[in-house]
């Protein structure tokens, strides 16, 4: 999973990833049972959930306005408009909303829990940590990942909901669909193995990526500033790299295994 | 702070002929040094000669390759982590700067310097107020450390060190950007703790100050001690780089002219 960093030994580098995430996996339950532990998860989860909500809202949007317009017209030419509304649902649902949203909101979140986490560390708190008896692990990583792990598919879904409003103005606009139209049209093709891997899974998988990569790369900077803007670049690549990579292997896994059935 | 019982030449720090490496660099090399109890040390040498690889081997973040790091009787090298978190019960760190967490306020800052689950709710609350109260802090229990000033944010830092009662106590910088003022009240916490029977280890580049509040001066050079002893036995050694040293350190300090 690292793009970026010291070729001298990728597979120590992938090994201390891989020990890390193990670490954190393990410390995730007690964020949920520890009270200085959920009071950190809440913190977090506002930052790195509700504080997204307005990119994730804009992003939509304009993923929906987008697609709208490549959608109406590729389904003008062979006459069939009438499948404006679900073609544009799909798509939304399938990619643009998990993985847009990821990339968007995720290069956020993953800059923030880097620069944060870094700075932490070269300032010594993360020393302190660990001198005081706290383990950094259960500590900072745990919390920040479960809230990405929790926040992204509301995300996710926001960032749908987004969309349809964007490509809704487009049926609108270009093919007089109103909006009573557009909307039962769309939920014809929402059910359960479109809904469960694409809102549910893979952006719980993104959020998981996410918090762990970011929050691995934030806790080994060592050094001054330039350890902290080197994370944090490091991050945000890293989880662009890993969403896109993940995006194809959840969905080829669902496609094989519980596949959507026939439109 | 109550008076421990141990004598005051019982080691409660010490290095046995520690080595370590990173990589092809020796950064310490058979280094010997021993602080007793209701002593103070500062660590003094250049900027690379190894003093915050000891100061990281004290507090267990890092394993000599050879030799021995005893701290409050026990040995670090192949203790786990939490055999090694029960070692840091013992001692108090003071890192350069407080490294104080920004998003906890300096009673919860206070807080995290005791062990969880052993005191109640009240006695916690007690013992973390008292220790404010000893560092002059205690009104400003409820502010975050983002609204303290330098030194301010120093005895915070203090106060989270030794509100556990640890027998060791390491100091990072102590009185780096303080001003006089705030230098001295830190080594008059540094020396109260000494005569409570604490045994601490300071990594400073203050001579002016550390001559204060140390009974014993190490000079560390890439990677060996190459003096021990008091400071003012400093001036008279043969040595000649202990000598351009203690010159250069004194002209900083403006009590001396400028280095030949």
């Amino acid at each position: 999973m690292v793009v970026e960093g010291r070729l001298a030994s990728p597979l120590a580098a992938l090994g201390r990833l891989a020990r890390f995430c193990g670490a954190t996996l393990r410390a995730l339950p007690g964020v949920l049972t520890r009270r200085d532990r959920q009071r950190e998860l809440v913190i977090q989860l506002d930052g790195l959930g509700v504080g997204a909500l307005p990119i994730t809202h804009i992003t939509g949007l304009i993923a929906g306005l987008l697609v709208g317009l490549q959608t109406k017209a590729s389904l003008r030419q062979f006459g069939i408009t009438s499948l404006f509304p679900q073609m544009l649902t799909l798509a939304l649902v399938r990619e643009v909303g998990p993985t847009f949203v990821a990339l968007i909101a995720g290069g956020r979140a993953a800059s923030g829990i880097a620069s944060e986490l870094a700075t932490m560390s070269v300032t010594q708190q993360v020393d302190a940590l660990r001198a005081l008896r706290r383990n950094p692990v259960e500590q900072l990583a745990a919390p920040r990942t479960l809230a990405c792990a929790l926040a992204f598919p509301l995300l996710a879904l926001a960032g749908v909901v987004a969309g349809l409003v964007g490509g809704m103005v487009i049926g609108l606009s270009y093919l007089h669909q109103g909006p009573t139209f557009f909307f039962h049209q769309a939920m014809q093709v929402l059910n359960l193995r479109e809904v469960v891997p694409n809102l549910l899974v893979k952006p719980m998988a993104f959020g998981l990526l996410i918090g762990l990569v970011s929050s691995h790369l934030g806790l080994a900077a060592e050094g001054g500033t330039r350890a902290v803007g080197s994370a944090t670049v490091r991050a945000v690549v890293n989880v662009t790299v890993g969403v896109l990579v993940l995006d194809y292997l959840v969905g080829e896994v669902f496609r094989r295994v519980w596949p959507p059935p026939p439109f | 702070m109550t008076m421990t019982t141990e004598t005051s030449r019982t080691p409660l720090l010490s290095f046995r002929d520690v080595t370590f490496r990173r990589g092809d660099r020796t950064v310490l090399d058979r280094v010997n040094l021993t602080v007793h109890a209701g002593e103070t040390v500062a660590l003094l040498g250049p900027s690379g000669a190894g003093k915050t690889t000891m100061f990281r081997l004290a507090m267990g973040f890092l394993t000599a390759d050879d030799g021995e790091v005893w701290v409050a009787g026990r040995e670090l090298t192949h203790l786990s982590e939490r055999e090694l978190a029960a070692v840091r019960e013992e001692v108090g760190i003071v890192f350069q700067d407080g490294a104080l967490f920004t998003s906890l306020t300096v009673f919860e800052n206070v807080a995290l310097g005791l062990p969880e689950g052993r005191l109640t709710e009240e006695a916690t609350a007690r013992r973390i107020h008292a220790t404010l109260l000893r560092v002059g802090m205690d009104e400003l229990s409820d502010r975050m450390p983002d609204e303290l000033s330098g030194g301010q944010a120093q005895r915070v830092a203090v106060a989270r060190a030794i509100v556990g009662e640890p027998r060791v106590m390491l100091y990072d910088e102590p009185t780096q950007g303080l001003d006089p003022l705030r230098a001295l009240e830190v080594v008059g916490q540094v020396r109260r703790l000494a005569a409570a029977g604490v045994a601490g280890l300071a990594v400073t580049h203050q001579l002016e100050y550390a001559r204060l509040y140390a009974d014993r001066v190490a000079l560390l050079d890439r990677g060996a001690i190459r003096f021990d002893g008091p400071v003012e036995a400093l001036r008279s050694l043969d040595d000649p780089f202990v000598r351009s040293f203690f010159e250069v350190l004194e002209w900083q300090a403006g009590t001396a002219a400028s280095p030949g």
